[in-house]
C-alpha cells in the first residue's frame, strides 16, 4: 500500500491556481517522448499542432507506463506506489494509469470550453430502435380506437396511414 | 552461412519471389480459395505480387464507413470487384439520434464506379441517402447483369427507383429494401417486378409502408418458381391467401397484419406453404389467431414475434411447440416464464433477441419483463447459443456469470439494463462481466447498457483487461470517474469500433483514452462532459484522424427537428475515424469538423 499522501488530480482544471504550483505551466513547443519529463509540451506532425500524448504513440506509451519492454497490454504490477484519487466524491486507486492521466493534466489547453452538461445522465432517456416506436404506437393507437386500426373497417390491402406520394417512414413520438 | 542445402532455399526464395517458381495462375486459384477478408488482408501484405493477385480476384469488399474511403481509390485497387457493401450513418441512426441531413450519401459512389466496375453484380447500400438519381446510375450501368440490390435502411428514394429496377434488372435475384424511407408513389413497380422478372429468388421490403395489390404478389408466385423468401410490409394476412397457394417453394415469410380485431374467422383461410420454416412480422396476432402456426411449429427455424400481441402465456404454448427453433426474437413480454419454455424446448437455439416493449401498458404485459432468472434458464438450457441481445429488468452477477460458463459459442453479447425498477437485485455487475469475458473467449461484439451504480472503474477496468478479441463495442452508463475509461482503454487491444453513451467522461479522458486503442478506427459518443467548443478533443488529433463534433445547444435542438417530429437530441455528439479520404466535404452546417489550427 501506498505510504505517501494520497494525490489529488484535478481533471477539470478547476483549480488554476494549484496547478500553476504544481506543474511547469505553458512550455511551448519541446518535444518529449518520456513521461519522465513533467514539463507540459506540444509537438508537430507535418506542422499539425498535437499534444505529446499524440506524438508519442500508443505502444510507446504503454511500454514506458509499464515499466518494462513488453506489449502486453494489461496494467503490469507497477514498481510505482498505487496511487489513490479522489474525483468528484468518488475514490478510485489505481498504478499505470497515473502517468497517463499526469500527462493529460501537463499538456496545455487553453480550456476556453466550459462544461456544459452536468454529472448525472438521469435525463438522457433510453431510446428505442424506429421500428418498435412504430409499432408500440401504433397499437396504442388500435387499444385506444384511434387512428387507421379502428374497429370493424372493411377489407383492402395495407392499413397503414399515408396517402400516395408521402414519405412512408416516419419517427413517431416515444411509444410512453 | 554455410553447410545448408542449396535446394530447398532456392524453392522457398522462388516461391515468394515468383521468380519462374509458382506459376500465376496457380496462385489465382489458390486465392480463389481465401474467402475472408482479413486472410485477403494479410495474403495482400506479403509482396507485390501477391497484392496484384488479391487486387484483381478479390470479389467482394465491405467499406464499413463511407467517409473512410474514396470510391477512386477503391476503383484503382480493386478494378475486377463483384460485389460491393458501403456503410453510412452511425448505428445511432437506427434509434433516432442522427438527423436526416447528416449525409453518407451514395451518389458519388454510385457515380464513380458503377460504370467502372465492369464486374460488378451485387451492391449492398447500409444507413446511406440514395435517391432516384443514383439508382438510376447504377441500373443504368449494371442493370444489365445486377443480381443482388440491397437498400438497407436507406432514405430519399421513391417507389419510381422500383419501377427502373423492376423495369430493367431481369436477372435480379434479391431485392432488400428492409426498413427503408421509400416515397410510395404508387405499387407499378411490384407488378413491373412480376412481370419482368422470373428468377428472384428474395423480395424483401419489409418495415416499409410501401403498399401493394394482393394480385401483383400472386403474379409475382406464378412467375418467380424460385422465390423462397418474402418479407413485406403490413398488408391483411387474408389478401395474401393466394399468394401463399400460388408461392409453393417459400421457405420465409415476413409482415402481413391482423388489422381486423375479433375477424377471426377471415383468417382461417390463411395456408403457409408447406415448407414455410422461417416466420416473422404478423403484426398485431393474437391468442385467437395463434393456432394457425402450429402447423408449421414443428418445421420452424426462425420466429419474430416482436410486432404480435401474444401475452407472456401465450409466448409459453407456442414455443413450447418449436423444439427446431434456431432464432427466435421477442418483446420482453415473454417474461421469465416465457424463457424457461424457450431453455426447456429449444435446444438447438442460436439467436435470441428479447426486445423492450412498452413501459406501461394496460393489461398486456403484467407478467412481463426478464430477469436474471430468465436468462440464467436460458443460459443453462440453450448452449448453442452464439447471439444474445437482452432488454432486462432486473440482473445479477450470477446470470451473467452463467452466460460465460455455459454459452462458450457467444461471438455477439448485448445486454440493457431497463430503466424503470429502481432497485437492482446486484451491482454493480463488475465480476459478472469479469466472468463472462474470461469465458466467452469467441467474443467479437459486445454491448452493455446499465445505468449509474450499474458498473465501477473496476469493472470498466475488467472489459478492457479481458476484452480480447472484441472488435465492437457499446458501453451505456458505465463506470464512475475518468480513471475508468484509462483503465479500459489501456486493455483494449483489439477494439475496432467504440460507441458511448451517457457516461460521465471528460473530453480530455476521451481524447487520451482513444490514443490507448492501438486497432481503434472508429468512436461514436453521446452523453459526456460536453464542453461548447470541443477543444480538448484536439488532445488526439494526429494524421488520418477526422474529429466531427455536433455542439450541444437549443439551436441544435431546434435545426435538428424536421417534419414536426420531436427532437430526442440535445446533446453534443463526436463522432472520429481514420480516413484516407482527408476531411468530409459534405458536412451539413450543424456539424463542426476539428482539426488543429
Amino acid at each position: 500500500m501506498a505510504s505517501s499522501a494520497p494525490v489529488e488530480l484535478d481533471f477539470l482544471g478547476l483549480r488554476p491556481a494549484a496547478a500553476a504550483a504544481d506543474h511547469h505551466g505553458g512550455g511551448n513547443g519541446t518535444t518529449t517522448t518520456t513521461t519522465t519529463s513533467s514539463s507540459s509540451s506540444s509537438s508537430s506532425i507535418r506542422g499539425m499542432k498535437t499534444s505529446a500524448i499524440a506524438s508519442i504513440g500508443a505502444r510507446q506509451l504503454r511500454r514506458v507506463i509499464a515499466g518494462e519492454d513488453s506489449t502486453a497490454p494489461a496494467p503490469a504490477p507497477s514498481k510505482q506506489a498505487p496511487m489513490t484519487l479522489f474525483y468528484n466524491g468518488a475514490v478510485a486507486t489505481f498504478d499505470a494509469a497515473e502517468a497517463i492521466m499526469k500527462m493529460a493534466m501537463e499538456v496545455t489547453t487553453s480550456n476556453g470550453g466550459r462544461v456544459v452538461r452536468g454529472n448525472a445522465f438521469a435525463d438522457m432517456p433510453l431510446t428505442r430502435t424506429k421500428s418498435l416506436q412504430q409499432f408500440l404506437q401504433k397499437r396504442k393507437e388500435r387499444l385506444s380506437g384511434s387512428g387507421p386500426y379502428q374497429l370493424g373497417l372493411g377489407g383492402g390491402t395495407s392499413r397503414v396511414g399515408g396517402g400516395a406520394g408521402t414519405k412512408s417512414f416516419r419517427v413517431k413520438e416515444e411509444a410512453v | 552461412m554455410g553447410g545448408e542445402v542449396p535446394e530447398p532455399r532456392k524453392m522457398s526464395l522462388a516461391l515468394s519471389f515468383g521468380c519462374g517458381g509458382v506459376p500465376e495462375e496457380a496462385l489465382h486459384l489458390v486465392f480463389g480459395y481465401v474467402d475472408d477478408p482479413r486472410d485477403r488482408e494479410a495474403a495482400s501484405l506479403v509482396c507485390r505480387r501477391w497484392h496484384r493477385i488479391d487486387a484483381l480476384s478479390r470479389k467482394h469488399v465491405t467499406v464499413g464507413f463511407c467517409y473512410a474511403a474514396e470510391p477512386a481509390r477503391l476503383l484503382a485497387r480493386f478494378p475486377r470487384l463483384e460485389s460491393l457493401a458501403l456503410k453510412g450513418k452511425p448505428r445511432a441512426s437506427m434509434y433516432g439520434l442522427i438527423p436526416d441531413d447528416w449525409g453518407a450519401y451514395a451518389a458519388p459512389w454510385l457515380a464513380q464506379l458503377a460504370a467502372p466496375l465492369q464486374c460488378l453484380k451485387a451492391v449492398h447500400l447500409r444507413r446511406m441517402t440514395v435517391t432516384d438519381e443514383d439508382v438510376g446510375v447504377l441500373v443504368r450501368a449494371r442493370g444489365h447483369m445486377l443480381q443482388v440490390l440491397k437498400l438497407d435502411k436507406c432514405s430519399d428514394f421513391s417507389t419510381d427507383a422500383l419501377r427502373l429496377v423492376a423495369r430493367s434488372c431481369r436477372s435480379l435475384r434479391t431485392l432488400f429494401l428492409e426498413e427503408c424511407a421509400v416515397t410510395d408513389k404508387g405499387s407499378e413497380w411490384l407488378h413491373e417486378l412480376a412481370v419482368n422478372n422470373s428468377v428472384l429468388v428474395t423480395l424483401n421490403f419489409y418495415m416499409t409502408d410501401l403498399r401493394v395489390e394482393p394480385a401483383d404478389l400472386e403474379l409475382l408466385a406464378k412467375n418467380c418458381k424460385s422465390l423462397i423468401s418474402l418479407k413485406m410490409s403490413e398488408s391483411d394476412l387474408s389478401d395474401l391467401i393466394g399468394f401463399f397457394q400460388a408461392s409453393k417453394s417459400l421457405q420465409e415469410f415476413a409482415g402481413g397484419a391482423f388489422s381486423e380485431v375479433g375477424e377471426c374467422t377471415k383468417y382461417e383461410k390463411v395456408k403457409f406453404p408447406p415448407r414455410l420454416c422461417l416466420l416473422g412480422g404478423l403484426t398485431f396476432m393474437g391468442k385467437d389467431e395463434m393456432p394457425f402456426i402450429f402447423p408449421y411449429s414443428a418445421i420452424l427455424k426462425k420466429l419474430d414475434l416482436q410486432y404480435t400481441l401474444l401475452t407472456t402465456e401465450d409466448h409459453c404454448q407456442l414455443i413450447a411447440k418449436c423444439p427446431n427453433l434456431l432464432v427466435l426474437e421477442v418483446r420482453n413480454v415473454i417474461g421469465d416464464r416465457g424463457l424457461e419454455v424457450v431453455a426447456e424446448t429449444c435446444k438447438k437455439l442460436r439467436r435470441l433477441r428479447i426486445e423492450r416493449g412498452a413501459d406501461e401498458d394496460p393489461g398486456q404485459e403484467e407478467q412481463g419483463g426478464v430477469s436474471q432468472l430468465g436468462l440464467t434458464a436460458v443460459a443453462v438450457g440453450c448452449r448453442e447459443l452464439e447471439y444474445i441481445a437482452a432488454y432486462v429488468s432486473d440482473i445479477t452477477n450470477g446470470a451473467l456469470e452463467s452466460i460465460g460458463t455455459f454459452c462458450k459459442n457467444i461471438y455477439d453479447f448485448r445486454l440493457v439494463l431497463l430503466d424503470k425498477q429502481n432497485q437492482i437485485t446486484d451491482l454493480p455487475l463488475d465480476n459478472g462481466v469479469r466472468a463472462l469475458l474470461r469465458n466467452c473467449t469467441k467474443l467479437r461484439r459486445f454491448a452493455i447498457y446499465l445505468r449509474p451504480g450499474g458498473l465501477s472503474d473496476v469493472g470498466l477496468g475488467y472489459i478492457g483487461l479481458y476484452s480480447g478479441n472484441i472488435q465492437y463495442m457499446l458501453l451505456g452508463n458505465v463506470g464512475e470517474s475518468d480513471s475508468g475509461l484509462i483503465q479500459f482503454a489501456m486493455g483494449c487491444t483489439n477494439l475496432r469500433k467504440l460507441e458511448l453513451r451517457s457516461c460521465c467522461f471528460s473530453e480530455r479522458a476521451l481524447a487520451v483514452a482513444v490514443l490507448q486503442m492501438p486497432s481503434l478506427r472508429y468512436i461514436w459518443v453521446q452523453g459526456y462532459r460536453a464542453s461548447q467548443t470541443g477543444q480538448d478533443l484536439l488532445l488526439m488529433a494526429r494524421p488520418y484522424w477526422n474529429i466531427e463534433f455536433a455542439p450541444p445547444s437549443p439551436e441544435t435542438a431546434n435545426r435538428m427537428m424536421a417534419d414536426g417530429q420531436p427532437c430526442v437530441d440535445t446533446y453534443a455528439q463526436v463522432l472520429a475515424y481514420y480516413s484516407l479520404a482527408g476531411r468530409r466535404p459534405d458536412c451539413p452546417q450543424w456539424l463542426v469538423t476539428l482539426h488543429p489550427a
